[in-house]
């Protein structure tokens, strides 16, 4: 069938695109509040730690895994930068110590899933399992407050009038595109995900670069971690759990498919955007928490089921 | 290797660990806290047989616990404000239809099974949390309460439910044709439909009947507490994978059976009942649980390429 153009280009587009531009309309009539500069920007903070957790789940998604993990693995890492940040550790040392955590965790989970084989979700489930015990341990169930103006200046600080978390996403947007598009690595974990037999035949290394995609993904949650511990000011054990789930559909909706290694990450971004407006828009409306989770739900499911038919 | 080795090597790790237990804490041995193991390893087999079908299919159903959540807070709703029948009856039909609803996503979709069950996992919670609005319903009739705290000659109903479930699961997968269909879609999903099995009813079925069982161990846990409140089952799904991974179902599908799950249940719940009397703290036996899940699945997949290679 012959189509315009014009039709083509917006059937290219990801589902998310649509329900960004739907979601921009309907909020600016349902809230007075939106379209206020500290509105976004505080939007921009809340996308921007999604955004950095979409990151690595393209990543993953596109080898054909799942990590179930990142949101308690996040609220470990918050749990030990709290930690430390009390016994008088510098800014940089804490990231340093939360990155680390992210990236040993993510490759934990690569060398089961990678050298051993076991199906991804059930090892990040339980990493993630483990993960959230941990927090819980050292935070002895309450969550830890009280840290420097310094340490507060990761989220609310900003150069050149544009928010730090912000100009941190944009470095691993920057990192995470070279890597993808620019590097032998990038065309391995496309390939991975379309035909790992394949891969494997040719005489790649498939385990190694498994293992480097989920440790990337752990590192880049490590820095979630520490931008949402500092917006929050405190640090929760459980106060992260199911964040995963909302990079999931981030990605989802961004257009990376589960099975055929397509996708990419500047779809996962719109998605992440789609996400974090959704969010702020139920919040905007008063919509409780579990509530909204219910929606990213139906929003999911909503994306897939168009996909489908798209790819039909 | 005969085929027993794995149902002696796990009998032995129960004997292991009650050995050690007795020695560790003589209260173990007592009459009073087997039974409480034996109530306890009900209610996890109870939980898991719906997700040990579903894995057996080659799928999983991630949203069991959420789907226990809605139908059991449903189930709560109507017993204090409708008749005993209708409340349970509605309760398993909502069960039944969020299973449904995994299944067609799975089957007509063709949405990988994690992923339609994930988002069916925070749906029906959120839908638990706006029908109870967030607050806790108890204090049930008496003859609602049997089901949890009651004694049939002697021996805790909850028990007594799980030891019928079993029989009627074994039965279903051994000898009837469904059964047989589930096992076939399990091992080889192409194979399966090439060989003329309806692949899609039958993974419909098996998400279906995984949402009411679901519901039905829903009924006996209200029954046990009393109470219902929308987070009822959100620290199920850990154990139950558990119990399902350390029973030796392989999460690859298509093989294993209702008695690995049976056993997988017991090791877990003398664990967990090892853990509380040694004095760990519920923070460290979710870690504990979670290595667990990990190292099981890991040590099955070892056996498993053993096998193969020999």
């Amino acid at each position: 069938m012959n189509q315009l153009p014009f039709v083509k280009t917006i059937k290219s587009f990801p589902s998310a695109a649509f329900a960004l531009v739907f979601l921009l309309i309907i909020l600016s009539f349902l809230s007075d509040f939106f379209w206020t500069a500290e509105n976004f920007i505080n939007l921009g903070t809340q996308a921007s730690v999604l955004a950095m957790i979409s990151l690595g789940m393209t990543l993953i998604i596109l080898t054909e895994g799942i990590d179930l993990s990142p949101g308690a693995l996040m609220g470990l890492c918050g749990v030990v930068i709290a930690v430390y940040l009390h016994k008088g550790m510098e800014i940089f040392g804490v990231a340093l110590l939360s990155i680390g955590i992210g990236m040993a965790v993510g490759i934990v989970n690569g060398l089961f899933i990678g050298k051993f084989k076991l199906p991804p979700f059930v090892v990040t489930l339980g990493t993630g399992g483990m993960c959230e015990g941990l927090a819980l341990v050292i935070a002895e169930d309450s969550s830890i407050s009280g840290f420097s103006e310094s340490f507060k200046f990761i989220a609310y600080g900003s150069i050149f009038n544009i928010p730090c978390p912000v100009i941190i996403l944009v470095f691993l947007v920057l990192f995470t595109y070279l890597l993808l598009d620019h590097t032998r690595f990038g065309t391995y974990i496309y390939s991975i995900g379309g035909n790992e037999e394949a891969v494997k035949l040719s005489g790649v290394n498939v385990v190694i670069y498994k293992i480097l995609v989920y440790g990337i993904a752990g590192g880049f949650a490590g820095i979630g971690a520490l931008v949402m511990t500092s917006r929050m000011t405190a640090a929760h054990p459980t106060a992260t759990i199911g964040y995963e789930f909302e990079a999931i559909v981030a990605v989802v909706l961004g257009g990376t498919s589960f099975i055929l290694g397509k996708g990419n990450i500047f779809g996962s971004l719109i998605g992440a955007a789609t996400i974090a407006l959704l969010r702020n828009g139920m919040n905007l409306l008063g919509v409780p928490t579990a509530m909204q989770l219910a929606c990213v739900g139906v929003f999911l499911m909503l994306a897939i089921i168009y996909d489908s038919i798209k790819s039909d | 290797m005969n085929r027993y080795a794995p149902i002696i090597m796990r009998l032995g790790i129960v004997l292991g660990i009650g050995v050690f237990l007795t020695i560790v804490r003589p209260e173990f041995l007592t009459m009073n806290n087997l039974i409480n193991v034996a109530r306890q390893s009900s209610l996890l087999f109870l939980v898991s047989v719906g997700l040990t079908i579903t894995i057996l299919g080659a799928g999983i159903d991630l949203s069991f616990g959420s789907v226990l959540t809605l139908s059991a807070c449903i189930l709560g709703t109507l017993l204090k404000t409708d008749s005993f029948f209708l409340a349970i009856l509605a309760g398993l039909a909502v069960g039944a239809c969020c299973g449904f609803v995994n299944g067609a996503l799975v089957a007509f979709i063709g949405l990988p099974p994690f992923m339609a069950t994930y988002g069916m996992l925070w749906i029906a919670q959120g839908l638990a949390i706006m029908f109870t609005k967030s607050e806790i319903i108890y204090g049930f009739p008496d003859n609602f309460r049997i089901f949890g705290v009651g004694y049939l000659i002697g021996i805790p109903v909850p028990i007594i439910i799980a030891i019928i479930l079993f029989g009627v699961l074994y039965f279903m997968l051994i000898h009837t044709v469904l059964g047989r269909h589930i096992y076939s879609v399990g091992a080889n999903l192409q194979v399966a439909r090439l060989s003329g099995i309806p692949v899609k009813r039958t993974q419909i079925i098996t998400y279906t009947l995984s949402g009411f069982l679901s519901a039905c161990a829903g009924i006996v846990y209200v029954s046990r507490m009393n109470a219902v409140e929308p987070a009822i089952g959100d620290s199920l799904l850990l154990p139950a994978l558990g119990a399902v991974a350390i029973g030796g179902v392989s999460l690859f599908g298509g093989e294993g059976g209702i008695g690995n799950t049976f056993m997988g249940a017991i090791i877990m719940s003398f664990v967990i009942n090892g853990m509380n009397l040694i004095g760990m703290t519920s923070n460290w036996q979710s870690f504990t649980i979670g290595a667990m899940v990990v190292f099981s699945v890991l040590i099955d997949q070892l056996r498993a390429e053993k096998f193969q290679t020999l």
